[in-house]
């Protein structure tokens, strides 16, 4: 006579740890955040081309990894992309895109267009359902004028004169909307962008550090890194911070003898040849 | 005993000749005058105008069902002399490419690119075993919004090159012949212009005159960069210009 063994379900959902999470969660254990990665970025129409900013804070959950990152990538000599999200996803998925614009420059002898770098990503994104985590703001010059995107991280798009993406959009998108206008001129158009940097900077913990700026017009491009320097230092100690050596004390020492263990003895048949 | 020195060398389109001829290439280029028919393109300032003949060998055949003409997308048209069934097959294909170039890249494709993407193809064909070259030339046309009114011809040995005027088919010679009097010093047509002196050179080459049925006209221009064949009408109207001017 045998006994017949439970066997695991085959296929479909496991619910085996349902009523564990709520037992442990009727004792009063919470379920853990998850990690939120941030940043601002911004773009802007003014009458000559198109202004993008971003701040320069690159964080991993509450530590802040890298005070001077860049987030505003090359796409093309005309076109620039500016990257929220996964830091890895959007120079990644940016790189890509640059890369085929590049051939696709070689082989029809014309400048890139935005509206192209426009489809690589919302191609790459939407076939990737979401899980390329970049969003993005994209602007550029070229033949049929500026241009100006926002695109999510699912793959749709937007078409805007003034855009903002990131944890600090939001602080940003205050400073657009209330001093926005069309026909900015080149410096006006800097100054908003740099403004509504500073207010992701100084509102959003996710951003920080400095602002990076990129002037994008017909036929001529400006990268303006750490445009403004709205954190310095403040203390930067007069002797430096070279130490001399032999400034260590010593406060106690021990020997521990090493006993030998291996006895090697000559002799033995040499091998056959 | 000796054997001729084209002997055997057009057996297989791959394989030059002592003197560096592909002879199979060269039969691609005869097919294309077998047909009969004589085209002739036009550039002008900011337009560009195909004309070509329009034989229809039997009486019984539907005269709106023969054509060379062929929109490839919206805005840029093909012109194809020589076998029509070849150029049918063409057509086709550079229609499913132009198609594909919009959807990967994002715009619409540019002429100078389709008449490449048609050259190379001709010309892989002049490379590969069991293919038999298309017996067709192909002029490409369009307004090109960066490079303003373009003329592409591309050949079965896949050439490709930008025209201020050509022509292709039974006649070519003398048509380029009678176009370069008339381009000599580079001259800025206007749209009617171009349409006249294509149906005028048309006209000259073969020494006859045309009834609007017999010939069909493309035209592209940067008022209306849209492809479209003009109707009978129109070509009535610009036959009617040329004979009152002569």
């Amino acid at each position: 006579m045998t006994c017949s063994m439970d066997l695991p379900a085959k296929g479909g959902f496991s619910f085996d740890l349902c009523r564990r999470n709520s037992m442990l969660e009727k004792n009063g254990l919470k379920l853990p955040g998850f990690r939120k990665t941030g940043t601002t970025i911004v773009g802007l129409v003014f009458q000559d081309g198109v202004v993008l900013g971003a701040d320069t804070r690159a964080t991993e959950g509450p530590i802040v990894a890298d005070k001077n990152c860049e987030k505003i990538h090359f796409m093309a000599p005309n076109i620039y992309c500016c990257g929220a999200g996964t830091a890895a996803d959007t120079e990644a998925v940016t790189d890509m895109v640059s890369s085929q614009l590049q051939l696709h420059r070689y082989a029809t002898g014309r400048e890139s267009r935005v509206v192209t770098a426009l489809t690589l990503l919302k191609s790459h994104l939407f076939r990737y359902q979401g899980h390329v985590s970049a969003a993005l703001v994209l602007g550029g010059v070229d033949c049929t004028g500026p241009h100006l995107h926002t695109v999510y991280p699912h793959g749709s798009t937007d078409t805007l004169p003034f855009a903002t993406m990131g944890s600090g959009s939001l602080a940003a998108m205050s400073v657009f909307e209330s001093k926005y206008k069309e026909g900015l001129t080149r410096e006006e158009g800097i100054q908003l962008v740099s403004e509504a940097i500073c207010a992701g900077i100084f509102n959003d913990l996710g951003s920080g550090s400095n602002v990076d700026v990129c002037v994008i017009t017909k036929g001529k491009t400006e990268y303006l890194r750490n445009h403004q320097l709205p954190n310095p230092r403040t203390y930067v100690s007069s002797k430096g911070y070279s130490f001399t050596k032999g400034q260590t004390e010593v406060l106690s020492a021990k020997i521990t003898h090493l006993k030998q263990k291996v006895e090697v003895t000559e002799g033995g048949d040499a091998m056959e040849e | 005993m000796s054997r001729g020195t084209g002997a055997g060398y057009d057996r297989h389109i791959t394989i030059f000749s002592p003197e560096g001829r592909l002879y199979q290439v060269e039969y691609a280029f005869k097919a294309v005058k077998s047909a009969g028919v004589t085209s002739i393109g036009v550039r002008g300032a900011d337009s560009v105008c195909v004309v070509t003949q329009k034989k229809v060998p039997d009486k019984l055949l539907d005269q709106t069902s023969v054509t060379h003409l062929f929109p490839i997308t919206k805005y840029v048209g093909l012109l194809a002399t020589g076998l029509t069934a070849d150029a049918r097959s063409l057509v086709s294909q550079a229609r499913n490419e132009a198609a594909e170039f919009r959807f990967k890249w994002g715009y619409e494709m540019p002429v100078d690119v389709l008449a490449k993407w048609i050259a190379d193809k001709a010309q892989v064909y002049t490379q590969h075993a069991y293919m038999r070259p298309l017996g067709v030339v192909a002029m490409v046309l369009g307004y090109d919004e960066e490079k303003n009114a373009q003329l592409f011809k591309c050949d079965p040995a896949g050439h490709f090159f930008g025209h201020k005027a050509t022509s292709a088919g039974l006649k070519e010679q003398e048509a380029i012949n009678f176009l370069e009097k008339k381009m000599k010093d580079d001259p800025k047509f206007t749209y009617d212009e171009t349409v006249q002196i294509a149906i005028s050179a048309l006209q000259s080459v073969l020494q006859e005159d045309f009834k609007a049925t017999e010939i069909e006209v493309g035209v592209v221009r940067k008022d209306d960069r849209v492809f479209r064949a003009l109707t009978t009408e129109e070509i009535d109207q610009h036959l009617t210009a040329i004979s009152e001017r002569d």
